[in-house]
């Protein structure tokens, strides 16, 4: 199978690919990939062998380069009515939260059904609102501001359309806000052991209800940030100490 | 536990109150031993999610007895005479067309139907809600009906599109089998939507009607070359807004 012959036709492709796709050398796939991109919205097939490419490129060359493009592709045939979630659901097994930006770019489109569509991508933010009236330069930065704050907390779900109309694609881990303590995007666990006292802390910390652990982990995080020697005091104190302070320290 | 206006309902007695299904009583028993409350304000309540459950159980069955086939979007197939299919490989039903008529074909003619297991379920729920609401009830609350997984669903049925971990799972639940090591190139098999049948089996489109145990291995032969992680069943749940459909459902009966 001779996969750059121009001859050879797409349903045959994309059958070698499906079944023979560990023959395949990175270098093959990516230029298939960029030469499906130059030529969009043909024939259903077409697009159908550039999803087989992009996503081997993505799930097994771990390669996240294709990503811009992959995006103004979704977009793109989203404005034209075309089938995406193949792409979409690569894009994101991609794991890659700092191209997350690439979607929310799209927040200020002139084009609606590119706002809607990254407002449905982005729907597992808590800053980004489905309604008609919010301004697109607002969202993009409620979007900014969040991902700055928390992409350090990020850890990626697995969740998809295929399992849910509102997939919630990362969560923050807010034991890990709390506790300032990067973590691994896959499992959520911190990226080094915790110590005796996190774990004490983490203890307590569990026991709060949603509200209050989002106004621990929100306090710390600020406090780290702004004062590491008064984060150091603060968290030392006993759990309701910290509470009263966060209440107090954030009406400042 | 179950609580009807306020009230813990003994069991025993309002199984002998009313004529159940075998799988209402099923149903009903497992509510009770549950340690979480189901909580209605009325019988008539309580009687239309049960109901429901059991006429969800019966399309999934039917379903799966019919020919409709499996298929990723990108080949589905649908009746031309009652839908149009989009670009994107979802059925808008045609206009002229009555919603209950072309949701009522894909049973009828379902040799020309083919697509996914979410799509799958979708018809299903809306199959059961047109066999007790009847189709001039049904055309009311559903007058324009998109099919394409969790996409545009309807909002009295939106609910059915969420997935949440449940105190219990009970017979005519939608849940999924996750399948975190799915090969690439067979994205569809990235995990499978299933109705809940009752007695640990399941109906999920394309896989037909299993335990859990065959869903898992049907799944795992669909992974990457020295997988480490074997599919799963979610510990969730998708329901409809029950309470919602039944007063639809009760109140087109005062009319």
């Amino acid at each position: 199978m001779c996969l750059d012959n121009i001859t050879t036709s797409n349903f045959s492709k994309i059958q070698y690919l499906r079944s023979h796709n560990s023959n395949i050398t990175y270098p093959v796939l990516k230029d298939m990939f960029k030469r499906g991109l130059a030529e969009p919205g043909v024939p259903s097939e077409h697009d159908e062998l550039l999803d087989v490419t992009a996503l081997l490129l993505i799930k097994v060359h771990k390669d996240n380069t294709i990503l811009p493009s992959l995006v103004d592709t979704i977009f793109l045939r989203n404005r034209e009515g075309l089938f995406t979630l193949d792409l979409i659901w690569a894009f994101f097994e991609a794991r890659d939260p700092y191209s997350l930006m690439l979607i929310a770019n799209y927040l200020e489109s002139d084009d609606s059904n590119d706002v809607k569509l990254a407002r449905k991508l982005l729907d597992f933010v808590p800053s980004i609102d489905m309604s008609e009236e919010k301004n697109g330069k607002k969202q993009y930065m409620d979007f900014f501001r969040f991902f700055k704050e928390n992409s350090p907390f990020l850890y990626f779900t697995g969740e998809n359309f295929q399992r849910t109309s509102k997939p919630i694609r990362y969560i923050v881990s807010k034991t890990a806000k709390y506790l300032c303590r990067r973590i691994s995007l896959n499992t959520g666990n911190p990226l080094t052991s915790l110590t005796g006292n996190e774990n004490n802390l983490l203890a307590n910390f569990n026991r709060l209800d949603d509200d209050k652990q989002s106004l621990l982990s929100n306090f710390s995080l600020r406090l780290h940030y702004e004062n590491l020697s008064l984060w150091n005091s603060w968290i030392k104190t006993s759990i309701s100490n910290q509470i009263s302070t966060a209440h107090t320290g954030l009406m400042f | 536990m179950v609580i009807i206006s306020s009230d813990i309902v003994k069991i025993d007695l309002l199984i002998n109150e009313f004529k159940w299904s075998d799988i209402e009583r099923d149903i009903l028993t497992k509510m009770d031993a549950s340690k979480g409350r189901y909580e209605y304000t009325s019988r008539a309540q309580l009687q239309f999610e049960l109901k429901l459950r059991e006429n969800i159980i019966n399309a999934a069955k039917k379903l799966n007895a019919g020919d409709m086939e499996f298929s990723t979007f990108r080949k589905s197939t649908c009746n031309l005479d009652y839908w149009d299919r989009t670009d994107e490989g979802a059925f808008r039903f045609k206009k002229g067309i009555s919603p209950s008529d072309a949701i009522r074909d894909i049973d009828i003619n379902s040799s020309k139907y083919a697509t996914e297991c979410a799509t799958a379920m979708v018809i299903i729920y809306y199959q059961a809600l047109l066999n007790i609401y009847g189709d001039k009830l049904f055309n009311n609350v559903f007058p324009d009906i998109q099919l394409m997984n969790w996409h545009y669903i309807n909002s009295p049925l939106e609910d059915i599109g969420y997935i949440d971990k449940r105190s219990d799972y009970l017979p005519g639940d939608r849940q999924y089998f996750n399948n975190p090591d799915v090969n690439p190139v067979t994205p569809e098999w990235q995990g499978e939507n299933v109705i809940n049948l009752n007695n640990e089996v399941y109906f999920g489109h394309g896989i037909g009607i299993e335990n859990a145990h065959k869903i898992i291995n049907e799944l795992n032969d669909y992974r990457i070359e020295k997988a480490k992680t074997s599919a799963y069943l979610l510990d969730s749940a998708g329901r409809p807004d029950f309470k919602y459909l039944a007063a639809i459902y009760n109140e087109s009966k005062l009319m």
